[in-house]
């Protein structure tokens, strides 16, 4: 009984808490949106060369820090998850509940391909894109007819189907002993094995995964994608290809949550089934959900806050997913759009705020009376 | 133009169209009407191979029935489909260009634009606007312009007078007409008997999944069969 009073009483400050800095975050990034898109090109690629600099001294500024550094690797590695989710959820408007299997395929392949056949990492890499894009065309093809839930359970059992063989093809896989002992990468003679390497590597992997986003975000793809997500019968109509693009952004996500699970690998030196269960698939979504569907940058903030968070909250990690759950009907409530929707940079801000606010207020009054 | 055959539609168990057969020629303005249900939206749809079916469709003397849909679009045939279904979450502009999806000539999309501002300088206004926060009017002329982007020679139209005021139906029509002056072929459907027997050359009234009749639709204006069931009187 005691016990229930103070599992109670602790979620109960953690809302409040969350809610508190949803509230006070929202109104951050509006502000800062706000400023940014008044602001004049100089401004804002000032903004951007000193950020760019920043980030490339920081492995520098913390090398006296390992902890702060491999947080830092970790965060990145989420990003590149969060995003590669971002094309199949934000861009095509599919509900992918087992994004963590592509993430899996990727480091099993580096893991398999490195430990058992010496083959190098960088050829690993390529390869693990590879099947995980394959994995993603053999999974797309049939299950892009379904939609919304029909295709998060498909997706999930895709997911839970894949641990499941990782786990019991133990002549493959070794099964739950998983696979140790993967090599670190080699660049020009030299091996990659400290952080600051690590760092670099998942950097340019994020780097190109934010440039790969937006340059199919503003496309001739990207915008038929838009429209399928919209409309699909109107995009049909139009002679838009739905099932094509569909397709298209599930095999990138796929592939660049493939090379994602390669760099893991390399990363920690060893993969297990338990790695990629139903719950990173889980984490990676409600990454993507908080930050704002569809959205960059809101999704690169999505993911760093629900990695950094785990850390922060080292001390409570029993209430770890209790807490996702919280957060994520706070921001169901208070900011539906996520910390930074899709439209913050455009002029439609005020518009959705407006609305949500009213949706709010509705829902406290339906909940007071 | 365009030489529908014997075409039969199913949506599973339901017979939908039961052998349809009329034909288009280049330049006509052509009238599909029929009331609730008669299956005039199914017929606009199995042309633009959103449906399949089984019959014969020919377009340029070619089959099309079981192409798929952007091969249909590439050849020339685009349609403002039933409920105007625009992209609510594009701006006007943007909407536009989606219409331009299949196409690559960069100039002549611009020109189509302009040409498109010119029939609705309403549109031009808010160029800006959301799609989802045009009036119902205003989203039809969208719709209309949509579909003109991507530079058809058949345009099909699914009921354009749905749900809209007297005067602004008019002017949709007045902009069909001046269409199909510059050389469009259009299929229209309708509801509305009055407006599309005054628009159109040709009509088939279609009851059913069958076609019923058909005419000159200047004649059938003055058919007791048609003034009885669609111009109530
Ligand atoms: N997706 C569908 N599934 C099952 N039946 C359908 C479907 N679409 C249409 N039908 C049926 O097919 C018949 C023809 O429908 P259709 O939409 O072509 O009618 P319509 O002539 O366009 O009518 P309206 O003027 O009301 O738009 C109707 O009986 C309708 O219920
Ligand atoms: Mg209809």
């Amino acid at each position: 009984m005691v016990n229930l009073f103070i599992v109670i009483k602790n979620l109960t400050i953690y809302t409040l808490i969350l809610f508190l800095s949803i509230k006070l975050l929202s109104k951050g990034f509006d502000y800062t949106a706000k400023k940014l898109s008044r602001a004049n090109k100089h401004t804002k690629a000032a903004a951007l060369f000193i950020s760019a600099i920043a980030i490339f001294a920081w492995p520098f500024l913390f090398a006296d820090y390992p902890y702060i550094l491999r947080t830092s690797i970790i965060v990145l590695l989420y990003i590149v998850l969060a995003l590669s989710l971002n094309f199949v959820l934000g861009f095509a408007g599919q509900l992918s509940m087992g994004h963590a299997a592509f993430y899996a395929v990727g480091a099993y392949t580096t893991a398999l391909l490195t430990v058992n056949l010496k083959v190098s990492f960088w050829l690993a890499f390529a390869a693990s894109a590879v099947i995980a894009g394959l994995f993603g065309l053999l999974l797309g093809i049939p299950t892009l007819r379904l939609k919304g839930d029909y295709l998060a359970i498909t997706t999930i059992g895709f997911g839970e189907i894949l641990r499941l063989v990782l786990i019991n093809w133990t002549s493959f896989t070794r099964g739950p002993a998983g696979i140790p002992g993967i090599p670190s990468p080699k660049l020009f003679g030299l091996t990659i094995n400290s952080n600051t390497g690590y760092f670099y590597l998942i950097l340019a992997l994020a780097v190109f995964t934010v440039f790969i986003s937006y340059r199919l975000l503003n496309s001739r793809l990207g915008r038929g994608l838009i429209a399928v997500r919209d409309d699909e019968i109107a995009a049909e109509a139009m002679g838009i290809n739905s099932t094509y693009l569909k397709i298209l952004a599930f095999v990138l996500g796929a592939v660049i949550a493939g090379m994602a699970g390669s760099f893991f690998s390399t990363f920690v030196h060893y993969v297990n089934p338990d790695n990629f269960n139903y719950m990173e698939s889980v984490v990676i979504l409600t990454m993507v959900v908080l930050g704002g569907v569809g959205s960059i940058p809101g999704v690169i903030l999505g993911a760093a806050v629900l990695s950094i968070l785990p850390e922060a909250l080292r001390d409570i990690a029993t209430y770890r997913y209790a807490i996702y759950g919280i957060l994520l009907v706070m921001m169901m409530i208070i900011r539906p759009q996520g910390m930074i929707g899709k439209s913050s940079f455009k002029g439609g801000v005020r518009h959705e705020n407006t609305k949500s606010k009213k949706n709010h207020k509705s829902l406290w009054r339906a909940v007071g009376s | 133009m365009l030489k529908v055959e014997a075409l039969d539609v199913y949506y599973g168990g339901i017979h939908a169209l039961k052998g349809i057969s009329f034909e288009i020629m280049k330049g006509q303005i052509v009238t599909l009407i029929g009331s609730n249900g008669a299956g005039k939206t199914t017929a606009l749809k199995a042309i633009s191979g959103l449906i399949s079916g089984k019959g014969s469709i020919k377009y340029e003397d070619k089959e099309i029935l079981g192409s798929l849909s952007e091969k249909i679009v590439a050849k020339g045939i685009c349609q403002v489909p039933e409920g105007r279904r625009i992209f609510t979450a594009l701006n006007v502009h943007e909407n536009l260009m989606m219409g331009a999806y299949l196409r690559k000539d960069k100039a002549s999309i611009q020109e189509d634009l302009g040409y498109v501002y010119e029939l609705f300088p309403r549109l031009k206004e808010r160029a800006d606007q959301m799609g989802g926060t045009l009036s119902g009017g205003e989203q039809q002329m969208l719709a209309i312009g949509r579909a003109i982007m991507a530079k058809p020679k058949l345009l099909m139209l699914d009921e354009p007078s749905m749900g809209l005021a007297p005067i602004v139906v008019e002017e949709i029509f007045e902009a069909v007409k001046d269409l199909n002056k510059k050389g469009l072929t259009v299929l229209l459907v309708e509801q509305n008997a009055n407006i599309a027997l005054q628009t159109a050359d040709i009509c088939y009234v279609i009851e059913s999944g069958t076609i019923a009749f058909s005419g000159k639709a200047r004649e059938l204006l003055n058919d007791d069969r048609v003034r009885k069931a669609y111009l109530g009187e």
